[in-house]
C-alpha cells in the first residue's frame, strides 16, 4: 500500500470489521392504511429487532440492515451494522409505491455488493423482507420481474409478508417465494424470528441453502 | 427438537438427574447450559438425540482424558442422557474469563473486549494457538471442524480448544469421524465434499490452523478474501478451492489482489511469510503444509524481534520495516485497530488530512436535477372528459347563435326606421353574447375546478417532497457541520496552548487557593465557632479558609453579621501572609487535568467526525435514492395535473 494508493468508500467500516457480510433489506410499507396500531407495532418490533442483534456478538459484525419505506418511496439507512442501525419512528401517509420500492432496494443490494467486493469483503446471499398491507399503487410488474430474475441467478433472496388487507395475489406474483401472511399483527414475533434466522445464517456457511426457522408469526 | 420438558430430565453417567442452569450458548449441534450444582463444568445438550456412532465416540473420548489435554481443551467428561437412557448431551469443564477468538482479531470488538491486546498479545495468542493444536495432534487427535467459534481466548493471551465432541480421535482400535467442517477453514481437496466418512489428517488441520492465524495476525483478514480481477464472483470456497491466495507471491497469477489498506505479507517476517505460502499453496495438499510445531518456532522468533513504534505505544511491529504497518493501516482508514486504553495519547491512529481523503472521496450528489427536465412541457390536448362534457351541451351554441340570428333576421327583413334597424342590429349580437354566457353560467365546470384544484395541491407537495429529498441541503449541511468539526480538531494544539496559558495566568490565584486551603476552620480559633457551629459550616461545604466567602456564608443558616465578620477577617488575615511564588511550577496534577481534558475533547471531535461520516454517506445515498426512485411519481403527477389545466381551460372557452 503506497501513500498515494486511493483508499476506496467505506474502508473504515471493512478495516475494523472484516467479517463477512449478511446483508438484509426490509422493504416497510408506511402508507396510510398502516396508521394506528400497524405503524406502532411495526416501530415496537424494529426497536426489539435491533436489541436482539445487537445480542448476538457475531451478528452484530457480520448483519447488515438497510431499509426502505414505502408510502412515499424513502431510503430510511442504506446498509449498516446493527449497532449503528436506530430504531425508527416510522410515521404512516400517502400510497403505496411498492413497484419503485423494490427497483430501488434491489439496486441498494447491487451496489452493496459492489463495495463488498472491491474491499474484498466476502458475503452471504442477501435477503430482502417485503411487509406491505395493501395492494402496490404504482406499476409493479417490472418489479416483480427483477424479483424473478433475481432469484434465479440468486442475487438474493426475496420474502414477501402481508399484513392483514393486502393483496396476496399481488404479493405472489411479485414473489418466486409463496408470501406469508402476518397473523394479527404479530410484528414483534416477525422480527424476533428474523433476528434468530439472521443470526443462524450469519453463523452458517456461505454458499449454502439456510434452513428456515419455522415461522411461527404467520397465518397457515 | 429438544423441548423444555425434554431438558428437566436429564440424567448424568450415574443415572442422577442433573439440574440445568442457564444457558451459555448455541451451536448448530446443540446448546450449552451452566450446571447450578457445579462451578466448574456445563452440560451441552445436543438438539437431537445422539447416534451410536456419536455415542460411542463420545465415550470413547471420556476414557482418554490426559491432564495436559484437559488444561488446553474442554475434554468431555462424561456423557449425559435422558431419564429414558437415550444419550443426549455432554458435561466438560467450563471455560471461564475467556473469549470467542473473532471478537480478538476484528479490531471494532478488540477494543472494547481485549483492551490489553497489542500486535504483540496477537502474535503470542497465535503461537499459543499452535501449541494447543501441537498438544492435540500428538496425541493422534484431530481437530477436523477447525473454525473461529471453536476457540476460546483469555485476557492472558492463552487459548482454549471448545466444540471437542467434533474431534476425530483414535482409541487405539477405532477412528471415531467427525461429520461436519466449515467451508472457509476447510482445505482446497476436501471443499464440497461431505466429510461423514473421510478421514481427517493433521494436514488438513494445518491448513485451517493457518487461517486462523492469519486471521489473529491480519486483523481479522481472511487469506482467500481479496479482489478478485476476473470475471464472475469469487466466494471464499472457491477462492480455497482453486488456490488463490490473496496475499502471496503468486497472486497476480491467481488474478487476485489484497484488500485496500491491508499490510503486505512481509509483515510477519520472512520465515512466517513462507509458512503462510506453504500452507496456501496447491503444493499443501500433498501433506506439506506447516506443523503446529513449525508455527511454534517461527512465531516465537517474530515475538523475540517486535519493536515498539515510536510514534504509538500500541503498535508494535517486526524491527527492521520501513515503517510502522499499524500507523499506516490506521491513518489511511481512520480506524483504530487496537484499544485506546493501551496509549490513550498516541499520535498515529487518526490523522485528519487522511481521514478527510475520504470525505472528498466521496461524491457530492450533484446539484438537485431541475424538475423541467424531469417534466417535459408538452402541449397537451384536451382529454375525453372535456370532450363528453361539451357533447352533452351541445345545443347552446346554437341555441345562442339561433336568438341571435333571429333578432338579427328582424333588422334586416322587417321594414323598419333606421334608428329601429341599427337598434335591432347591435341586440342581435348582444343578446348572442348574452345567451351564450347564460347558458355557459349553467354548465356546471365546478368536477374540473376542483380537479384542476386537487392535481395543483399535489403537485406542489410532490414538488416539495422532490426538493426536500433529491436537494443537496441536508448533504451539504452535513458537510459544513464536518468541515467545521476538522477545523476543531485542526485547532487543537491551539487549543491545549490556550488552556496551559489559562493555566499559567491563574498562577497567583490558585497558589493563594491552595495555601488558604491548607488552613482548616478550628473550634475556638475564630470567635464564635463552636464544634457544632463547625460541623453546621462543613454541611454546607465551608471547611477551610479557601472555602470562606461572603456569598457562601450567607447561605449557612444562623450564621449573625458578627460570626460573618469575624470569619473574613480571619480569612483576610492569613491572605496577608500568603507570598506568591512565580518560580513554583503549575503542579502536575493541573498540567495533567489540561492533557486529559485536551484528549477527551480529541476523542469526541475523533468519534464525531467518524458519526459525521457515516451520516454524511447515508445521505448521499438517500438523495440519489430519492432521485431515482422518485423520478416516475414526479412524471406522473406533472402529466396528470397538465391534463387537468388542459381540460379546465378547454371546458371555459
Ligand atoms: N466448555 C465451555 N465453557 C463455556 N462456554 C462454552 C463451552 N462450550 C461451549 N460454550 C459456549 O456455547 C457455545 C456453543 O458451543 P459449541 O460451539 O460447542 O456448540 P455446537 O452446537 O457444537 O456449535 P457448532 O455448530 O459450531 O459445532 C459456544 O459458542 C460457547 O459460547
Ligand atoms: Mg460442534
Amino acid at each position: 500500500m503506497s501513500e498515494l494508493e486511493q483508499i476506496p468508500f467505506g474502508a473504515s467500516e471493512f478495516a475494523e470489521n472484516p467479517e463477512p457480510r449478511c446483508p438484509c433489506l426490509l422493504l416497510l410499507d408506511t402508507s396510510a392504511s398502516m396508521a394506528g396500531p400497524p405503524i406502532d407495532e411495526l416501530n415496537r418490533g424494529l426497536a426489539a429487532f435491533k436489541q436482539e442483534l445487537v445480542a448476538d456478538t457475531l451478528a452484530m459484525k457480520r448483519v447488515e440492515l438497510g431499509v426502505v419505506t414505502f408510502g412515499p418511496v424513502h431510503l430510511l439507512t442504506d446498509f449498516q451494522t446493527p449497532d449503528h442501525f436506530m430504531p425508527p419512528n416510522l410515521a404512516s401517509a400517502g400510497d403505496t409505491p411498492m413497484g419503485a420500492a423494490i427497483a430501488g432496494g434491489l439496486e441498494m443490494i447491487r451496489q452493496r455488493k459492489q463495495a463488498y467486493k472491491t474491499n474484498g469483503i466476502s458475503y452471504y446471499r442477501p435477503w430482502v423482507f417485503l411487509i406491505t398491507d395493501g395492494a402496490p399503487t404504482d406499476g409493479w410488474e417490472a418489479a416483480a420481474e427483477m424479483v424473478k430474475q433475481g432469484e434465479a441467478e440468486k442475487h438474493f433472496s426475496f420474502f414477501a409478508v402481508g399484513v392483514d388487507g393486502a393483496d396476496m395475489d399481488v404479493l405472489g406474483k411479485i414473489s418466486v417465494r409463496a408470501p406469508l401472511k402476518l397473523s394479527g399483527l404479530r410484528f414483534s414475533d416477525l422480527f424476533a424470528w428474523l433476528s434468530a434466522s439472521l443470526s443462524n445464517v450469519s453463523r452458517s456457511q456461505m454458499g449454502q441453502a439456510v434452513q428456515l426457522l419455522p415461522p411461527g408469526w404467520a397465518e397457515v | 427438537m429438544i423441548g423444555p420438558s425434554v431438558l428437566s430430565s436429564v440424567v448424568d453417567a450415574r443415572g442422577r438427574p442433573l439440574r440445568l442452569g442457564r444457558k451459555l450458548g448455541q451451536g448448530g449441534e446443540g446448546s450449552v447450559y451452566e450446571l447450578p450444582a457445579e462451578t466448574d463444568a456445563v452440560a451441552k445438550i445436543y438438539h437431537q438425540p445422539l447416534s451410536k456412532l456419536r455415542t460411542e465416540k463420545l465415550h470413547a473420548m471420556v476414557g482418554m482424558r490426559t491432564e495436559q489435554i484437559d488444561r488446553l481443551t474442554a475434554w468431555p467428561l462424561e456423557v449425559l442422557s435422558l431419564s429414558t437412557g437415550v444419550p443426549i448431551g455432554v458435561k466438560m469443564p467450563r471455560v471461564v474469563g475467556h473469549k470467542d477468538i473473532h471478537q480478538l482479531y476484528s479490531p471494532k470488538s478488540r477494543r472494547t473486549e481485549f483492551r490489553r491486546a497489542d500486535w504483540r498479545f496477537l502474535v503470542r495468542v497465535a503461537t499459543n494457538l499452535a501449541r494447543a493444536f501441537a498438544t492435540v495432534h500428538e496425541s493422534s487427535t484431530v481437530i477436523a471442524d477447525v473454525n473461529h467459534g471453536g476457540v476460546l481466548v483469555g485476557q492472558d493471551a492463552r487459548v482454549r480448544l471448545i466444540d471437542c465432541d467434533s474431534f476425530q480421535v483414535f482409541d487405539g482400535a477405532k477412528n471415531h469421524l467427525c461429520e461436519v467442517g466449515v467451508p472457509t477453514f476447510t482445505p482446497p481437496e476436501l471443499q464440497g465434499l461431505l466429510f461423514a466418512n473421510i478421514v481427517r489428517t493433521e494436514n488438513h488441520d494445518n491448513f485451517g490452523l493457518a487461517i486462523l492465524i492469519f486471521l489473529i495476525l491480519f486483523m481479522g483478514r481472511h487469506p482467500f478474501a481479496g479482489r478478485y480481477l476476473g470475471p464472475g464472483e469469487m466466494p471464499i470456497e472457491r477462492a480455497v478451492r482453486e488456490c488463490r491466495f490473496a496475499y502471496g507471491a503468486a497472486r497476480a497469477e491467481a488474478r487476485m489482489e489484497q484488500p485496500p489498506g491491508t499490510p503486505a505479507l512481509e509483515v510477519v517476517s520472512e520465515p512466517v511469510a513462507l509458512l503462510f505460502e506453504r500452507a496456501f499453496a496447491r503444493q499443501g495438499i500433498s501433506g506439506s503444509r506447516p506443523t503446529a510445531r513449525e508455527w511454534i518456532g517461527a512465531l516465537e522468533a517474530l515475538e523475540g524481534n517486535l519493536k515498539q513504534c515510536a510514534d504509538s505505544p500500541a503498535h508494535w511491529h517486526l524491527s527492521g520495516l520501513p515503517d510502522c504497518p499499524w500507523c499506516r493501516m490506521e491513518a489511511a482508514t481512520g480506524v483504530a485497530l487496537f484499544s485506546l486504553a493501551i496509549s490513550p495519547g498516541a499520535a498515529g491512529y487518526f490523522d485528519v488530512e487522511t481521514f478527510w481523503q475520504q470525505v472528498t472521496a466521496l461524491e457530492h450528489p450533484g446539484p438537485v436535477p431541475a424538475l423541467d427536465e424531469a417534466v417535459a412541457n408538452a402541449r397537451v390536448r384536451p382529454s375525453e372528459d372535456v370532450l363528453v362534457f361539451k357533447q352533452q351541451y351541445w345545443f347552446h351554441g346554437p341555441l345562442a347563435l339561433f336568438c341571435g340570428a333571429a333578432t338579427l333576421a328582424l333588422a334586416l327583413f322587417v321594414d323598419l326606421p333606421l334608428p329601429g334597424r341599427l337598434f335591432f342590429f347591435v341586440s342581435a349580437f348582444v343578446l348572442y353574447f348574452l345567451v351564450r354566457r347564460n347558458l355557459r353560467m349553467k354548465e356546471d365546470i365546478s368536477i374540473f375546478i376542483e380537479r384542476e384544484r386537487r392535481l395543483r395541491a399535489q403537485w406542489d407537495a410532490v414538488r416539495a417532497e422532490w426538493d426536500a429529498k433529491a436537494g443537496v441541503g441536508a448533504f451539504d449541511a452535513k458537510l459544513g457541520e464536518l468541515n467545521q468539526l476538522r477545523t476543531q480538531w485542526t485547532a487543537l494544539p491551539e487549543f491545549r496552548e490556550q488552556r496551559l496559558r489559562d493555566l499559567e495566568a491563574s498562577k497567583s490565584e490558585r497558589q493563594l487557593n491552595r495555601f488558604l486551603d491548607s488552613f482548616r476552620i478550628q473550634p475556638g480559633e475564630v470567635g464564635g465557632v463552636g464544634t457544632s457551629r463547625k460541623s453546621v459550616l462543613e454541611s454546607f461545604g465551608i471547611e477551610t479558609a479557601a472555602d470562606v466567602d461572603e456569598a457562601k456564608l450567607y447561605r449557612v443558616p444562623g450564621v449573625s453579621a458578627k460570626l460573618r465578620r469575624g470569619l473574613i477577617g480571619w480569612r483576610r488575615s492569613i491572605e496577608g501572609r500568603f507570598r506568591f511564588d512565580p518560580d513554583l511550577d503549575s503542579t502536575p496534577p493541573d498540567k495533567e487535568t489540561v492533557e486529559q481534558e485536551v484528549l477527551v475533547e480529541r476523542l469526541k471531535l475523533e468519534a464525531a467526525i467518524r458519526k459525521g461520516f457515516t451520516d454524511l454517506q447515508q445521505l448521499q445515498k438517500q438523495t440519489l435514492f430519492a432521485r431515482t426512485s422518485l423520478k416516475s411519481k414526479v412524471e406522473e403527477t406533472h402529466r396528470a395535473f397538465q391534463q387537468c389545466a388542459a381540460d379546465l381551460k378547454a371546458v371555459r372557452r
